[in-house]
């Protein structure tokens, strides 16, 4: 296929006349000459040669559609029925299409062509027609409906052509600009006009913007649309009105960034041409702002030949860009991957990314952001217009910084991707566990281009195994104090039970004892074996009886008691022989409620605790006995006995309220002392807690409920 | 004096008689009966816990046969339930392993007052 030529009008229109099928592009006085026939058309009086940019006022741009093109529809749409442009393409083929500049179906299409039905469904290319610079106020640029030669001023005409089986239309674009890393722009709503543009996501006046930033306005914004880099060219800055007009709209919500500036059009579109051939290429037009911006009238190799135009259509609307038509043989095109398919692929990954709630991001090999999805702003709290172009080092902790830093050469490295897990602080302060999931991705030539990165967020998991781990603890604990609580009582009562059937020859050895030592007199030889058999028979009788507190049948009634008064009386009785042994006894107290208790019982337990720390000090020291109401839900009654003695080895702590344990020589004690006070303060639903130090003392609390006040019991 | 227990029974009737009375046993509550409608007795003393019999049946086969005769009841296990009512029902209750001057002591003072 031939790339469009030439033509003199003339030439022109006895092919026409032929039967030829013509998209046409040149001045309005040559166009209004031409025959009616197939052929649509509009004005533009520049061009690009394969001499380089011209002007021509008296040749006009002809693209033949070759005889293979099956079908080549006219149609004429306006700004509403543009709607069904896509729609009413042919399934295998292309449509061209050209729009008068400024025209109402101009603004309808560059603003809703994305929304409109099958959007991208059929490849559409075409362009805007314009009027010589120099008038533009005098003309108005003009499309042609070549069946009747009429000049149209406010529609869009279009030539939907269809292509044999065997035969593939597709679009491409060459866009030698690219965005650069200045500040992220983008705008509160789509049009072609703006007077608000937010920088980096703050909103600010975008003349004043301009100005202050001094931005070329020659050169576009550049932003991604689903995988292709699409500029939007200045027109107008009004410092007056503050209003910025571009030759295509701005969309809202899209990401915009000031083109890097180009040094070399030409250098710069060489390096970008796709290889393509005269037989497969059908169609090419390049913007005026290219022709005039980077002078490229004259100049050859400027760019495929075709017409200047006042907006290019590459299924939508595009400035500074020159775009292109080429078709194909199927057998061919089967191996390009269409533009249908790239944009469709595109998009399913863009939904992808959103829709995943897996925080992802992708960085260059030098660790600059690219990209991220909805979830990793979530997580960080930065838009992707902050993040773009910056590295981990500019936006995060050190310590993230030097993690990727440190691990990123060899995530590049390994083909089998990267997986490690950091705890990091996110903006709220909050510690967040991660687990990062990178992998490297090649460029089209197959070298590094940088990392993506999958976040998987397991702080609500770790939280929940700490609390697991902390809940077995506390149930290990609880289970070790029941493990010790049931091994004292069963001790206990296997003593108690012992007990039982100890007494009753108890009995009669005492009884038999006493009758012979009641029948003999001192100086009898048996008097002292005798006195001894019953003065043994009756510590055993002691003993026994302090084993049975064991037994689940205790003896003596609990009612309600004043421990003070308990207190008191006990110490009565084992004070005196504390003061023998030089060892100080201080009593403090505090009024309290009444408890239940047995006072025999709990008499017992002073006694114990009080002797055990006598053993403890040794002449000189001190004992504290203390009573006082501690606060609590349920408030309680608590007796302390401390002393400044040697206190308790920590091998030992654990098995102080055993029975039958002791620290004491054999005889000297039996080791129930503190198992008794155990038993004792838990029949009364108390409870018992020890502070020992090695070498500085021993202090133990006793805690017991105080006497409920509406029981029915109470006798209060 | 009941108990199944012999060396009980020898300790009371041995140290009893030492004083002046005279101590007849049994070793459960069937020869107790037996030996209480044949013999002439002042006063019973039984134990609790005894096979067959128990001392609650001691008490109230006392009762039955004479109920004027004190009974004192002596147990090594604490008092509940049963062995509560044996106590209720019976003249006195001693723990064992008690001394015998208590037991000489309750003695007479039942014997007295009877």
């Amino acid at each position: 296929m031939n790339p469009g030529v030439f033509l003199k009008v003339e030439e022109l229109a006895e092919r026409i006349k032929a039967g030829g099928r013509f998209f046409l592009a040149g001045a309005e006085e040559l166009l209004r000459l031409l025959p009616a026939g197939a052929w649509i058309g509009g004005t533009t009086p520049y061009f690009l040669t394969g001499r380089g940019g011209a002007l021509s006022r008296d040749e006009v741009y002809a693209l033949e559609l070759p005889a293979f093109v099956t079908g080549a529809e006219i149609r004429v749409y306006d700004a509403r029925s543009l709607a069904g442009v896509y729609r009413e393409a042919p399934e295998n083929g292309f449509s061209l299409i050209v729009i008068p500049a400024s025209s109402a179906a101009h603004l309808a299409f560059a603003l809703e062509a994305p929304g409109y039905a099958d959007f991208a469904s059929s490849p559409l290319i075409g362009w805007i027609s314009g009027v010589p610079l120099e008038e533009l106020d005098k003309r108005k640029p003009l499309v042609f409906d070549g069946r009747s030669g009429t000049a149209l001023a406010d529609a869009a005409v279009v030539m939907h052509a269809a292509l044999p089986r065997g035969k593939t239309a597709r679009i491409g674009l060459v866009n030698i600009f690219e965005p650069s890393d200045g500040d992220a722009l983008s705008f509160p709503e789509s049009g072609f006009g703006v007077r608000e543009v937010l920088v980096n996501g703050r909103a600010r006046p975008f003349a004043e913007y301009l100005e202050e930033t001094g931005l070329d306005t020659r050169l576009p914004l550049v932003a991604d649309y689903g995988g292709a880099m699409i500029n939007v060219s200045f027109q107008r800055v009004d410092a007056a009105s503050g209003e910025v007009s571009f030759y295509a709209p701005v969309f809202k919500g899209v990401e915009y960034r000031h083109a890097r500036p180009v040094g070399d059009y030409l250098e710069a579109f060489a390096a970008r041409k796709p290889e393509l051939t005269r037989a497969r290429l059908a169609f090419s037009c390049n913007c005026i702002l290219n022709y005039l911006y980077a002078g490229l009238e004259g100049k050859p190799a400027a760019g495929f030949p075709g017409p200047v135009t006042f907006g290019e259509v590459a299924y939508q609307l595009l400035n500074q860009t020159e775009v292109y038509l080429e078709i194909t043989d199927t057998n061919l095109a089967a191996s390009l991957r269409s533009e249908t398919e790239r944009r469709r692929r595109a998009q399913l990954l863009e939904t992808l990314m959103e829709t995943i709630p897996a925080p992802v991001f992708y960085t260059d090999t030098a660790g600059r952001y690219l990209g991220c999805n909805k979830a990793y702003e979530e997580l960080t709290g930065l838009t992707r217009g902050v993040m773009l172009g910056r590295t981990a080092a500019e936006l995060f902790s050190a310590e993230l910084a030097a993690a990727y830093t440190q691990k990123d050469p060899e995530a590049l490295d390994r083909p089998e991707g990267q997986v490690f897990e950091m705890k990091v602080t996110d903006r709220a302060g909050e510690p967040r566990h991660l687990i990062f999931h990178k992998a490297a991705f090649r460029d089209p030539g197959g070298r590094p281009g940088g990392l993506i990165c999958a976040i998987t967020d397991v702080t609500a998991l770790k939280r929940a195994e700490e609390g697991m781990a902390k809940a077995y603890e506390t149930l290990k604990l609880a289970q070790d104090r029941l493990v010790q609580s049931e091994k004292m009582s069963a001790v206990g009562q296997l003593a108690a039970g012992v007990a039982h059937e100890i007494n009753n020859p108890l009995g009669i050895i005492l009884g038999f004892a006493q009758g012979l030592s009641s029948r003999t007199s001192e100086g009898d030889p048996l008097d002292i074996p005798l006195r001894s058999i019953e003065r043994e028979t009756l510590r055993c009788r002691d003993l026994v009886k302090e084993l049975l507190v064991f037994s689940s049948a205790s003896e003596g009634e609990a009612a309600e008691a004043d421990l003070n008064v308990v207190v008191d009386t006990a110490l009565a009785l084992a004070g005196p022989a504390l003061e023998g042994r030089g060892i100080s006894l201080r009593r403090e107290k505090a009024d309290l409620p009444g408890i239940r208790a047995n006072g025999g019982q709990l008499g017992q337990v002073i006694v114990n605790l009080v002797n055990n720390a006598a053993d403890a000090v040794a002449a000189g020291g001190t004992i504290v006995v203390r009573t006082a109401l501690r606060a609590g839900a349920p408030a309680c009654a608590e007796l302390e006995v401390r002393d400044d003695g040697a206190g308790i080895p920590d091998g030992v702590k654990g098995r102080i309220f055993e029975p039958f344990f002791t620290t004491r020589e054999v005889g000297k004690g039996r080791g129930l002392g503190l198992s008794l006070v155990y038993e004792i303060v838990k029949k009364h639903n108390g409870t018992i807690e020890v502070d020992s130090a090695e070498g500085k003392g021993s202090t133990f609390r006793v805690l017991l409920p105080l006497m409920e006040r509406d029981a029915g019991g109470g006798n209060l | 004096m009941v108990d199944d227990e012999r060396g009980y029974r020898d300790l009371l009737a041995l140290e009893l008689a030492a004083g002046e009375v005279s101590v007849l046993t049994a070793a459960d509550g069937a020869a107790a009966a037996e030996t209480l409608r044949r013999e002439k007795i002042d006063l019973v003393i039984t134990d609790m816990k005894m096979p067959r019999m128990d001392g609650l049946d001691v008490v109230r086969a006392v009762k039955e046969l004479r109920p004027d005769l004190p009974v004192i009841l002596i147990s090594g296990y604490s008092v509940e339930d049963r062995a509560e009512t044996a106590v209720r029902e019976a003249s006195l209750f001693l723990k064992k392993p008690f001394e015998m001057t208590e037991l000489r002591g309750a003695l007479d003072s039942l014997l007295r007052a009877a």
